[in-house]
């Protein structure tokens, strides 16, 4: 791990930025090592290449199974922020915003920093928020949800 | 309709189980966020299931408008506060239009016998509509909108409150009244009194002196600006609403609680000690009324009590200090 460390830290921006595989396995690195600031580095990173949902999806998943709630967190919104109102979605957006947050509630039910924790209320609310728009977001595409069936 | 339900469901679950550990504006967001979803429901949804979220989102309003008149009454930054104030006014006129809705559908519910409200709930709603219209009624105060308030005192006569006990009825009548006569004190102190809670008047110290001169020139009220101008003028009309709303509610409490004429006697001193410095004539009016409520009162002990409780030494005092032709009221 040390080794994969030194490469990562070793390699220049400009290696990241067109090539998300890279940027994965740094991601996989800093998941291990427990490097928070890293893998959000990594994320960035992701979240702007044209893959970006087929490898954000892929830091998420890694995230849970890391057990780092955090990173996980921080993949599910960078994928909201990309999201684009189209049919068809590759994103089921109701999904997405569940998953944030059964996440939070998670971290919100684990002892902890009250401090912290008024934070992560306070992104719940903000989940709820964000949640609210995507209905009206929804309603405005209209029938063309219906083939997909997730909602009315 | 499963992800309007689930958002809907887990966003009122959440706030419900942390109101006593969140704080309040999160649990407000909360509660916000789950009545903006619940709306999205399309109108021919199954009967019972409406009936369900309509209730949600009844308790939810309530909740919303109760938690916004406690951050409301603490809150130091004026702004926020009417902000605050207007927020839960949304909230209330929400809350009765949609129980409106959710009895009408009831009782469409009922001649088809399924999905109807039961008599438990709607008891239930009808006494939280009456608590809101409290805190709306403090809510327009705090604003200044003296429109309103008759309006509201209209409202709380109207709910149904059928086989509850005089003394729950008039609950909401006294927490007006109480709220009115804070307001008026205030006015009289000359802006150094309290509303609900903290905060500023609607009457501030600078017309103070205004106070005295409409004193003498009563019939200058609409037109006079002295000092601080708009305020006097405002002083002038939010006597006037002060004591018309009041006298509504006097006389609603005499209507539910006719034969207690200790408890009247006390509302109608306090209305007259509150109105008497700001305007005599009308607090000389009001006197006639009460002599005139005392002799209707058919039992002689009771009568008597009324004119004792009523009267007080200091008013000789005060009486003495004003001209007007109503003394003979007093005998």
């Amino acid at each position: 791990m040390d080794g994969a460390l030194s490469i990562v830290q070793g390699m220049s921006k400009q290696s990241w930025d067109d090539e998300p595989m890279t940027a994965y396995l740094a991601f996989k690195v800093a998941i291990r090592i427990g490097d928070r600031e890293l893998a959000e580095r990594c994320l960035e990173s992701v979240s702007k290449t044209a893959d970006h949902i087929e490898y954000l999806g892929a830091c998420i998943a890694e995230s849970q199974k890391a057990e780092d709630i955090y990173c996980a967190i921080s993949g599910l919104r960078k994928l909201h922020g990309n999201f684009k109102h189209q049919v068809p979605n590759k994103i089921h957006l109701p999904a997405l915003f569940r998953c944030a947050i059964r996440l939070l509630n998670y971290l919100l039910e684990e002892p902890g920093d009250q401090e912290k924790k008024v934070e992560i209320v306070d992104e719940l609310c903000c989940e709820f928020d964000a949640g609210e728009f995507t209905f009206i977001g929804i309603l405005l595409v209209g029938a063309k949800f219906v083939e997909g069936g997730w909602l009315i | 309709m499963d992800e309007l339900e689930w958002f809907s469901r887990n966003a009122y679950n959440l706030a419900l189980k942390n109101t006593s550990n969140w704080d309040l504006r999160s649990v407000v967001r909360m509660l916000t966020a789950c009545v903006e979803i619940i709306s999205y429901f399309p109108s021919d949804y199954s009967v019972e299931n409406m009936i369900d979220l309509s209730l949600k989102m009844l308790f939810s309003r309530f909740i919303i408008s109760s938690a916004l008149v406690s951050l409301a009454r603490v809150q130091d930054h004026v702004e926020k506060r009417r902000a605050d104030y207007q927020e839960m006014r949304g909230h209330v006129g929400k809350f009765d239009e949609e129980l409106i809705d959710l009895l009408v559908e009831s009782e469409r519910a009922e001649g088809r016998h399924s999905g109807c409200l039961d008599l438990q709930s709607k008891m239930d709603m009808s006494r939280k509509l009456a608590t809101l219209l409290v805190f709306d009624f403090e809510a327009a105060v705090a604003l200044g909108q003296w429109d309103d308030l008759g309006g509201i005192v209209g409202m709380v006569k109207m709910v149904d409150r059928e086989g509850e006990k005089a003394a729950n009825v008039v609950v909401p009548f006294q927490a007006m009244a109480d709220c009115l006569l804070r307001a008026a004190s205030a006015a009289e102190g000359g802006g150094e009194g309290k509303l609900p809670g903290q905060g500023e008047l609607f009457l501030s110290g600078s017309c103070y002196p205004s106070l005295g001169f409409l004193l003498v020139y009563p019939s200058l009220y609409c037109s006079f600006f002295v000092c601080g101008g708009m305020l006097t003028w405002c002083c002038g009309f939010a006597i006037t609403v002060l004591y018309s709303t009041m006298r509504k509610l006097v006389n609603e409490v005499w209507v539910v609680e006719a034969f207690d004429a200790v408890k009247l006697a006390k509302y109608t001193r306090c209305l007259f000690q509150a109105t008497l410095p700001l305007d005599d004539t009308l607090a000389m009016n009001l006197l006639e009324e009460s002599c005139k409520k005392a002799r209707e009162l058919r039992d002689v002990s009771l009568s008597f009590t009324f004119y004792t409780l009523f009267w007080d030494r200091r008013y000789d005092f005060k009486l003495l200090r004003y001209p007007f032709s109503h003394k003979s009221a007093l005998c």
